[in-house]
């Protein structure tokens, strides 16, 4: 993560924007998703069974 | 009210300051779109760091003004943890409210002001499943098994009274029906974030709010027994006198204080509603105000 240390005093505004942004970049490449849903789908027993593997690889 | 409120807030905000001689963090949640994630964490940490601030070079006490209806207990914890970070010494504010995941924020602070009529909530846990049938509040079933407990005792009463046998199944029969209802899977679930959530508590309550409390443990104990286990509900309000004969640090803020406050969340209401701030990241959420005044 960027942080500007004290270069230069942002306003209240700008602040906001600043949020708004950084808010609206993670929730895309999150897809909107929950702390709670991306640690459960990147621990998915599924995708280290076997079974998970092979279904994985059918078309 | 001045025709510009961010000018008017920054005001208020900058005044406040002032009077306290100390830096002031602001965390303003929505009222219905706003609610504490862990995305905040990042927000709150690169505000404080923007400020000049560090873990190696923290203040020596901050304010923080408060205003939610809570959130994820985890994120929760997190934020109080950053906070604590950046600040010997922490006073929270709370003007009007700071419900579930917001209680749990204030818990690291060294002394909570309220507003006039603000309260607190305890932090038992509500999640959501599958259906909205299945949104249940944790204590909802504390007190349905003290509600079977109960039935049984007095059916056992009557029972024994009228000279029959003293045994009756209905504490299981409604037992049964509880998990057949919530789901036993449910069930586990719930109680496994609320012991979460009770150890989120006890760390911040032991490491700041009471860590030189010669009797923190007892404190501690009382505290989150109370938060989690005995008030009525998610939604009881813990106003300053309940606060008060809990234990907890809590001091009614002066008229003034109590009316500057307000009067922010007025300011900060009217720049939600203008679109200035709390815009929508998605069609249901909307981002918190994050703001150090220094």
């Amino acid at each position: 993560m960027e942080i500007e240390v004290k270069k230069e005093k942002l306003s209240t505004i700008e602040t906001q924007e600043l949020l708004f942004k950084k808010y609206l970049e993670d929730y895309k490449m999150r897809h909107g998703k929950s702390f709670e849903e991306l640690v459960s789908m990147a621990n998915d027993p599924r995708k280290f069974t076997k079974k998970g593997k092979k279904s994985g690889k059918k078309p | 009210m001045s025709s510009n409120p961010i000018e008017e807030l920054d005001k208020l905000a900058s005044g406040l300051c002032k009077q306290k001689n100390n830096p002031l963090l602001i965390l303003y949640y929505h009222e219905y779109l706003g609610d504490v994630r862990w995305e905040d964490v990042e927000a709150i940490y690169g505000e404080l760091r923007r400020g000049g601030f560090s873990r190696e070079k923290p203040m020596e006490s901050l304010y923080v003004l408060l205003h939610t209806f809570g959130g994820d207990p985890h994120a929760g914890y997190r934020i109080a943890q950053v906070i604590r970070d950046f600040t010997k010494n922490a006073v929270f504010l709370v003007p009007q409210y700071s419900c579930s995941a917001g209680t749990l924020m204030c818990l690291c602070a060294n002394q909570i002001e309220l507003g006039d009529y603000a309260f607190l909530s305890p932090i038992d846990i509500t999640i959501e499943r599958e259906t909205p049938l299945e949104r249940v509040e944790l204590m909802s079933i504390d007190y349905y098994i003290e509600f079977a407990k109960e039935c049984r005792q007095r059916i056992e009463e009557m029972l024994k009274r009228n000279g029959y046998g003293s045994s009756t199944n209905v504490e299981s029969d409604l037992l049964c029906e509880m998990v057949k209802q919530v789901g036993g899977l449910n069930l586990g679930a719930f109680f496994r974030e609320r012991v979460l959530t009770g150890f989120y508590a006890e760390s911040l309550l032991l490491d700041y709010m009471f860590a030189l409390a010669p009797n923190k443990n007892d404190l501690k104990n009382k505290i989150v027994r109370a938060l989690l286990f005995e008030y009525p509900s998610h939604t009881f309000c813990m106003d300053y006198h309940i606060c008060l004969k809990l234990g907890l640090p809590v001091k009614e803020m002066d008229i003034a204080t109590s009316d500057m406050t307000k009067t922010m969340i007025t300011l900060l209401r009217l720049l939600t509603v203008q679109g200035v701030i709390c815009r929508d990241v998605s069609n249901e959420y909307k981002l918190p105000f994050v703001k150090l005044y220094i």
